[in-house]
């Protein structure tokens, strides 16, 4: 009779123990439900934007015919930017090489050795950084001085007679064109 | 039971020898113990939810505003584009935004459910009557997150309720044009009271709302979750003021309101896991809720704030309409009676019921006069609000 009050007694700490376990799992199933449902849109809200990819800056740098063939022509272009809510526009150095009416070559204007605006020496036939004194041949390569690799070309584009050059801005101080 | 016999979820296996670990080290056995290892005492319910809910609601707003912050910019100029940037640019940043509006309002029904259901159970009293003040205080912050809140968007709405509500306490004697200047950062309603309700919004609000929240726990950990009526229709001995002992020749006492209160808690459920899976569904519902007001009802959006517009009615959100709609009652030169007389004393009256109403019995059917003046209350607040909508 003891034994069997005993054995009572166990089973129905066991089926307390069952049910305080089961309770446990609905407290955590519904508490991951919350944590899954708050936490998605917080955390993507402030993930998700950072990742989005850069988008392009196409922007005229002028008439085809304004470019004279084989000379280096140094144009300031406006590049539109938007900072999250805030629109702005930045002026921005290019050298243009016209080659011929459908054939060009574009460069950023910023050294690629610290981001400091070179310019073309007619009589040197070089591009040349007066910061460092990096100097680079017409077609960007780099003849003398601290930069580690050729000027960076922008895409461009010939439009109604007008040149459309995608405007960007690379890693500054290493040997491979990474995007900015 | 002490901190290392207790039970623990998660107890045994690696998980559980962590936390153990942990547990000895840093003492978390204690907080377990006095936290959710404390007993409940028989008959308390799904209404006693309310209070977990509402502190849901706090922690809901406290997450998402923290993530709204990232975006906000607090200056005329921008925080209008800001928020359309949100809305439309940030991935989720609508949801983000539509569930901090809609928690908003079900935070402020969910608060003062809550307060209704203490009342009508007269939980107030005896030994609770601080937890109420607190709870009161608890109440007028949750109102104050409203208030400064929506000016933050910086449209139609916001901008003209804010005119009208600055303008409100205005009208006092006397001090009037003080309280407007302070509120306002100056005369104007621009760049400084914007600023100014910001920084109440994010940072003064969230702290004396922690503060006042950290209190009101302590407190009802320290006097535990009263009995319901229906179980206990007279348990708090009459009190003699703040300071003052019991009423001689009455039955109750400190003590044995103690003894039955310690019996009571032997006979009722452990909070953890019994009481916290209801208070856990709830804020699930809660979360549902919210999230249905949202697909249902959208995201409220509106024009720049333009403060040329003669054309603009303002008007409050639904939870401040009573008082808007108390005002069209008063003469001109009475308006701040109903302005900033009659709210705040309303206030008071609710602030310090235990302190008056201090008869014993806890029960609604023995305290007549008490449920009179709540229904009474909650009716006038029903019928303004309605009367505003027509």
């Amino acid at each position: 009779m003891e034994s069997h009050t005993a054995g009572e007694r166990h089973e129905a700490t066991q089926r307390q123990a069952d049910r305080r376990t089961f309770l446990g799992y609905v407290i955590a199933a519904v508490g991951a439900f919350i944590t899954t449902a708050v936490g998605i849109p917080t955390v993507g809200s402030l993930i998700l934007p950072a990742l989005r990819p850069r988008q392009p800056n196409w922007v005229t740098a002028g008439e085809v015919s304004d470019f004279p063939t084989g000379q280096p022509k140094s144009v300031t272009v406006t590049v539109s930017s938007k900072d999250g809510w805030i629109e702005q526009s930045e002026a921005k150095g290019i050298w243009v090489i016209k080659h011929a009416e459908d054939s060009f070559t574009v460069f950023n204007g910023r050294c690629v050795h610290l981001g400091c605006a070179y310019s073309w020496q007619q009589g040197q036939n070089e591009f040349i950084c007066p910061c460092h004194g990096g100097r680079y041949s017409l077609d960007g390569k780099v003849l003398g001085g601290p930069p580690p690799r050729a000027l960076d070309t922008l895409q461009w584009r010939v439009d109604q007679g007008k040149l459309v050059v995608q405007y960007q801005d690379f890693r500054l101080g290493v040997s491979q064109k990474e995007e900015a | 039971m002490t901190a290392l016999d207790s039970p623990k979820p998660g107890s045994g296996g690696p998980v559980g020898r962590l936390l153990d670990w942990l547990g000895e080290r840093s003492g978390a056995g204690n907080v377990w113990d006095a936290f959710f290892a404390r007993k409940i005492p028989m008959g308390v319910g799904w209404l006693y939810t309310l209070g977990f809910a509402s502190m849901f609601c706090f922690i809901l707003q406290a997450v998402t505003g923290l993530f709204l912050a990232v975006y906000y910019s607090p200056s005329p100029d921008h925080a209008y584009d800001s928020i359309q940037f949100l809305m439309y640019q940030v991935p989720f940043g609508a949801v983000v935004r539509g569930i901090h509006h809609w928690n908003a309002s079900v935070m402020v029904v969910l608060v003062v459910l809550h307060m209704a259901t203490v009342f009508t159970l007269g939980a107030y009293k005896y030994p609770r009557e601080l937890t109420w003040m607190v709870g009161v205080g608890l109440l007028l912050t949750t109102l104050g997150f409203a208030f400064t809140g929506y000016l933050l968007p910086w449209d139609q709405k916001a901008y003209w309720a804010t005119v009208v509500g600055t303008n409100i306490p205005g009208t006092l004697p006397l001090v009037g044009d003080l309280i407007l200047r302070v509120a306002r950062g100056g005369t104007q309603l621009g760049a400084l009271t914007l600023t100014r309700f910001y920084a109440f919004h994010v940072m003064l609000l969230p702290a004396a709302l922690g503060g006042l929240l950290a209190v009101h726990l302590y407190l009802v950990v320290h006097h535990g979750v009263s009995v319901p009526p229906w179980i206990w229709e007279r348990v708090s001995p009459r009190v003699r003021g703040i300071g003052g002992g019991s009423v001689a020749g009455t039955a109750d006492s400190r003590e044995s309101y103690h003894i039955r209160y310690e019996q009571a808690k032997r006979e009722g459920h452990p909070f953890w896991p019994d009481i916290i899976v209801e208070d856990t569904i709830v804020a699930a519902v809660v979360l549902l809720a919210v999230i249905g007001l949202m697909v249902a009802l959208g995201v409220p959006t509106e024009a720049k704030a333009d403060p040329t517009d003669t054309s603009y009615v303002p008007r409050p959100e639904w939870y401040f309409m009573f008082l808007f709609q108390m005002l069209k009652y008063f003469p001109g030169n009475l308006e701040w009676v109903g302005a900033a007389v009659l709210p705040p004393l309303g206030l008071l009256l609710i602030l310090l019921l235990p302190l008056y109403d201090r008869s014993p019995w806890r029960s609604p059917r023995r305290r007549p006069l008490a449920m009179l003046a709540g229904v009474l209350m909650a009716l006038v607040i029903v019928f303004l609000t309605y009367a505003a909508y027509q």
